[in-house]
């Protein structure tokens, strides 16, 4: 539960001949976590891609491209079949995609044109002017373009280098002919005379034809164009359907055969031989062995090397020794090449009798920390993605899976506390985890189902439905309001606040001494001086802010316990004091800590922080202010969410609703059908609050008011529900990750991911 | 010029997940074992999916991999302009201005040796300032003085045109490679001033070391290409390294250069390890690879101090090049059949 | 933000002068409390929404873990509101 699942430590040797069967059947397991050998022992290489590997993968690139081209995914066609002539029919559809692809092109490049052409024409279409009529001229400069015809005319009749003009315009547009001021060249008088102006220019078509003419071609070639285009992409989708289940199909060979070829770049080699090492579940291994053995027979020696203890740091001389038959060894050089020499043939006895590891420099195995696969209960599964959101567990640190799980729907649950809330959270998160395929989303829906189940939970005890009591409509259950958000008496509130970090207090503590057992992993001292320091410092700090004379004294002359600075609320006998006695709840009769206690508490901080400060120097000293107070006081958001979210609801209804005031100061909402006296018991109610339903005493102003009322009450509830997400789910998820899991958390664990491959085209 | 606001958490966020995304150096480890159209796949199988996939119905092997390298290098650096804004977009834009002078080297070179346009062209990346059709054009030149003239409206026509007539005398393309590297880095410090602190002054530093680096490859290269021309002359401004004087006298002893790299306050403590490997470089190519893993190395180091700025898109894209050429030069040497270890010597790893 | 602060000051101080009904009601100085916590949150959320949204652009995955980082300033608006909650 609290660990991962264990793994062992394997590595099969052999000569390379039988590799490929080797690979092949570990692949079909796919259970093996290969390890990457990193070319660092003397005499060994990293082995090279078996024969024929560049073909499949130049295969293998063509049918992903073809796929990609065609837009082909697996939902849309049925699988397909192998055939013996692939290789040709692979090479057909390529080329015929191609041809079609090329087509393609040109005809979009066309009809691009086409369109750039259209776009052009079009201003002269409106001027209705023949376009040849538009340019060749030798006396007189022609401009076409857009602007305001009376600026032109303006400019124009200012301009010197300008004899005679004169405009046509339709629309927008307008056409200039002008002729030079004596003797000028006509070429570029009329741009220049417009330099002033916003004019935007066009050029003219190099067309005879009228441009209604020159426009209808123009479309009908468009619309010849775009059939074209639609004929391509038609014979194209008939590939797709046609060809699709095949190239899925020859991809999932291609993609396989691959992976095995590449396989070998994992491995250990020398000329003749290869070793293979990799982590496997330990329940696993006689599978291994069992398919291995059947495979290949006894030709391949394969060991587990060790099965990873949980509190190992590094020093293979920890390892536990493996309960099946000791003394396999992976082979060193001379062995291996003894086996290779022996090629294929009977199991090499040398290899297992030499008897002793050669891994006392820890050179020979490969990467240390398994792969970690977390192993947690059935219905905490869910919440395994949110610590993999920080990070994977590392395999030799405990998983707070369980203790996320315990803590976050319940966190939640509180601070929402409404039973109409909560409904809706369970439907949304039953919603999310029936209608998404993704692992993420429906984990994100199971989240949320618990937290819904218990922000229902509280909320009965909360007596809440949508911001409402259940006992202000009239309806009395068992226990239900027997706890109470506060918003109307501040006692509550008070109460949750030191509720609030009583629960930091014991969470910090849980992650202090998870980050304990953790770090004995490098020795008792390390612990004792790194996580017990925190766990002194902390609970001492507290203790003592827990004490009061009130609870017992010393005697002496100055108050230890510093009472008058304390809050009134928190510790003492006072009528405030929450823990003590109450109005509201029950008499818990706790006014603090004696004050001897206190004393011991503070000392116990003082020899806390010595050693936090020997532990971890000054960086230590810098962070106890956070650690040992502020991430306690940081609990405090919890009772802030509930408040927030509690008065939001409450003036959501308040709005609709309106409310009246009891002499003790409490709020009855107006709602109809339910008479606030009769809930209320007392005639002695003043109003306080209109609500919108309540608007008006005209029908028409009334109606108004009672609309306006449900679209308050609907979209209002909606933002509290929506906010409850940000504010609750988040608040305490930060909780859990700075405050909880900065106490012990390393992560960067590695993903367990076996060689092998999820076949979903194949039958066999 | 870019409107809007600055956004420089924006553009981090998206290159620093990029940077992510580049391979490891295990990667290279298992690539240079694989062939060509293994390592097509293996890049089809991670970032180069999309150019892979577009070009993979008809090229295969080597050219499938060179084009889309450099589709991809094209598309990841007009990907970093469309995202960035403001001021960050200026500084990137500048700092991209280096695939404008490739170009133009490119291009340049091809007319030289009488290349034709589509070779080239498979060489250019697209990824600067230059507009399309400018490049177009440029491609149908056949006169190093026409391309010169095609770029009349662009910064590079002044410099170019001085360091033409200098071409015509000695007929080589050195004093216009160097009047388009020198216009690049020289306008890369534009109205930047000094600044002392804060990130600016870690981009200033950053460019003065590129610069530093760019003068000292080239005084080499002058040195041992036995032109007879001045390494002085060739000197980039804006490096605090060497000035004029110094570097001629260090390019003639390989060893001083190195030991005045070591001595520079500035360098030598924070590249220790690229030190160490420049001592050993046997080759100029050597030296050149340890260069490109110092300069990366330095900004990297750069990108850290100051999280949020735009140091960290100027080593993305260093680390990013060095990908492709590392890829590149996987593959070539795949082809003609180099073995693993000489293929790793032409790497640049860190 | 510091002259607004201390313009601010001078109002209420002048208003401390002044026997007959306040300028700035305990209610009007809890409005303006969590308004400034809210203006400081939003301020924070600016930036880390831009990089939040630019990680989300590159990997969908992020999108979690982005909303996570982006709302994280809420906290001042939550004890802005606690504490005027308990002081009114």
């Amino acid at each position: 539960m609290l660990r991962p699942e264990q793994m062992s430590k394997i590595s099969v040797t052999g000569s390379k001949g039988v590799m490929p069967t080797v690979i092949e059947t570990i692949h079909e397991l796919n259970l093996v976590h290969l390890s990457d050998y990193d070319g660092t022992w003397e005499g060994f290489e990293n082995g090279n891609p078996m024969e024929g590997a560049d073909n499949v993968s130049e295969k293998l690139v063509t049918v992903r491209a073809l796929e990609s081209t065609l837009d082909l995914s697996a939902d849309d066609v049925a699988p397909g079949t192998l055939v013996d002539d692939w290789e040709a029919r692979l090479e057909r559809v390529r080329t015929r995609v191609n041809e079609l692809d090329d087509e393609r092109s040109e005809v979009r490049e066309q009809l691009r044109q086409v369109e750039e052409r259209l776009d052009r024409v079009g201003p002269f279409a409106e001027l209705g002017i023949d376009l040849d009529l538009l340019s060749g001229y030798e006396h007189v400069d022609v401009l076409v373009g857009e602007g305001a015809p009376e600026e032109v005319d303006a400019v124009l009749d200012n301009a010197e280098e300008i004899g005679a003009y004169e405009t046509f315009t339709g629309g927008d547009i307008v056409a200039i002919v002008a002729s030079p001021a004596e003797g000028d060249e006509p070429a570029g008088i009329i741009d220049d005379a417009l330099v002033g102006i916003e004019f935007n220019r066009y050029a003219v078509p190099d067309t005879e034809k009228s441009p209604q003419e020159y426009v209808s071609e123009l479309e009908e070639r468009k619309a010849t164009l775009e059939d074209e285009l639609d004929a391509t992409d038609a014979e194209l989708g008939e590939i797709k359907l046609e060809e699709g289940g095949f190239l899925l199909r020859i991809e999932e060979e291609l993609r396989i055969e691959a992976q095995r070829a590449d396989a070998p770049l994992q491995f250990a080699t020398t000329r003749r031989a290869f070793i293979a090492e990799g982590w496997i579940p330990s329940g696993e291994y006689d599978e291994l062995v069992t398919s291995l053995n059947d495979a290949v027979g006894d030709s391949v020696e394969i060991e587990e090397l060790e099965r990873a203890e949980y509190d190992r740091h590094g020093a293979p001389t920890h390892s536990a020794p493996v309960p099946a038959e000791e003394g396999g060894v992976v082979g060193d050089e001379e062995d291996t090449d003894e086996t290779a020499a022996e090629e294929d043939g009977e199991k090499p006895k040398a290899a297992t009798d030499g008897g002793t590891a050669n891994r006392d420099d820890g050179a020979v195995t490969m990467d240390e920390d398994p792969p970690v696969v977390l192993d947690n209960l059935t219905p905490a599964k869910p919440f395994e993605m949110m610590v993999q959101m920080v990070s994977q567990p590392k395999y030799r640190e405990l998983d707070p899976t369980l203790l996320v799980f315990l803590t976050f729907p319940a966190a939640f649950g509180f601070m929402i506390g409404d039973i109409g809330y909560g409904i809706l959270y369970m439907a949304m998160g039953w919603a999310c985890w029936k209608f998404f395929d993704s692992d993420a989303m429906s984990a994100i829906g199971s989240i949320a189902v618990w937290a819904g189940g218990f922000t229902v939970f509280f909320g009965y005890l909360f007596d809440d439905i949508f911001g409402v009591h259940m006992a202000d409509l009239g309806l009395y259950l068992p226990l239900a309001g027997s706890l109470s958000k506060g918003i109307q008496t501040v006692e509550w509130v008070l109460l949750w606040a030191v509720v609030s970090v009583i629960f930091g207090l014991v969470h910090l503590n849980i992650g202090l001494i998870i980050g304990f057992i953790n770090e004995l992993d490098h020795g008792l001292k390390a612990a004792i001086f790194e996580k017990f320091s925190w766990i002194l410092a902390l609970n001492g700090l507290f203790i003592w802010i827990f004490s009061h004379q009130d609870a017992g004294t010393l005697g002496l002359g100055p108050d230890l316990t510093a009472a008058e600075y304390k809050p009134p609320f928190l510790v003492g006998s006072g009528e405030e004091a929450v823990l003590h006695s109450s109005d509201y709840f029950m008499d818990l009769g706790f006014a603090g800590f004696p004050e001897l206690v206190g004393v011991i508490g503070l000392v116990a901080f003082l020899v806390g922080f010595v050693m936090v400060a020997v532990g971890e120097g000054i960086a230590g000293v810098a962070e106890t202010p956070a650690w040992a107070f502020g991430h306690v006081l940081s609990y405090l958001r919890i009772v802030a969410v509930l408040l927030a979210k509690g008065v939001m609801a409450f003036v959501v209804n308040l709005l609709v609703f309106g409310a009246y005031e009891a002499p003790n100061g409490y709020m009855y909402f107006d709602i109809p059908g339910v008479g606030a006296e009769t809930v209320a018991g007392t005639g002695d109610l003043s109003q306080q609050f209109v609500g919108l339903i309540h608007l008006g005493d005209g029908i028409a102003l009334s109606a108004l008011g009672i609309i306006l009322g449900v679209i308050v009450f609907v979209v209002g509830h909606i933002v509290v529900l929506l906010l409850g997400i940000t504010a609750a789910g988040i608040q305490m998820l930060r909780l859990e990750y700075v405050e909880f899991f900065q106490k012990f958390y390393e992560g960067g664990g590695e993903e367990y991911e076996p060689f092998g491959d999820d076949r979903t085209h194949t039958a066999d | 010029m870019s409107a809007g606001a600055s956004n420089p958490e924006y553009v981090n966020a998206r290159v620093r997940s990029r940077r992510a995304a580049l391979f490891a150096d295990e990667d290279y480890r298992k690539l240079v074992r694989m062939g060509p159209s293994g390592i097509a796949r293996f890049m089809e199988e991670t970032e180069y999916e999309r150019e892979i996939n577009q070009l993979g119905t008809r090229f295969s092997g080597v050219d499938l991999i060179e084009y889309a390298l450099n589709q991809n290098l094209a598309r990841h650096f007009e990907d970093l302009l469309d995202w960035s804004n403001g001021r960050v977009y200026d500084r990137i834009a500048r700092y991209l201005r280096k695939f404008d002078v490739w170009n133009l080297k490119t291009i340049i070179r091809g007319i030289y040796t009488d290349t034709p346009a589509e070779e080239i062209e498979t060489d250019l990346i697209r990824a600067g300032e230059l507009e399309e059709a400018t490049i177009d054009r440029l491609l149908e030149v056949d006169e190093i003085e026409d391309a010169i003239e095609v770029l009349g409206r662009t910064m590079y026509y002044e410099p170019l045109s001085e360091a033409y007539e200098v071409y015509e005398e000695t007929g080589v393309l050195v004093p216009l490679e160097n009047a388009l590297d020198r216009e690049f880095y020289e306008h890369l410090l534009d109205d930047l001033g000094r600044p002392s602190e804060g990130p600016d002054a870690l981009y200033v530093e950053f460019l003065q070391a590129e610069i530093d680096f760019r003068n000292a490859r080239n005084a080499l290269r002058l040195a041992r290409s036995g032109s007879g021309l001045d390494p002085a002359e060739y000197y980039i401004e804006g490096g605090v390294l060497f000035d004029e004087s110094e570097l001629s006298r260090l390019v003639t002893d390989y060893d001083e250069l190195v030991d005045h790299i070591a001595e520079s306050g500035r360098y030598g403590d924070r590249l220790s390890t690229a030190l160490g490997r420049l001592r050993n470089a046997e080759s100029l190519i050597q030296f050149e690879h340890a260069l490109d893993a110092a300069l990366l190395e330095y900004s990297d180091r750069l990108s850290s101090i100051y999280p949020v700025s735009v140091s960290a898109v100027l080593s993305y894209i260093l680390a990013k090049e060095r990908e492709v050429e590392n890829i590149r030069a996987i593959a070539r040497g795949r082809e003609v059949g180099l073995d693993e270890t000489e293929i790793e010597e032409e790497l640049v790893i860190l | 933000m510091i002259e607004i602060g201390a313009a601010l000051t001078e109002v209420v101080l002048q208003n401390g002068a002044v026997e007959e009904s306040p300028f700035l009601t305990d209610y009007g100085a809890a409005a303006i409390a969590v308004g400034l916590a809210a203006l400081a949150s939003g301020y924070a959320e600016r930036g880390i929404g831009a990089a939040a949204v630019g990680a989300v652009a590159e990997d969908r995955d992020m999108l979690i873990p982005g909303i996570i980082l982006t709302v994280l300033p809420e906290t001042l608006v939550i004890f802005a509101l606690l504490i005027v909650i308990l002081a009114l």
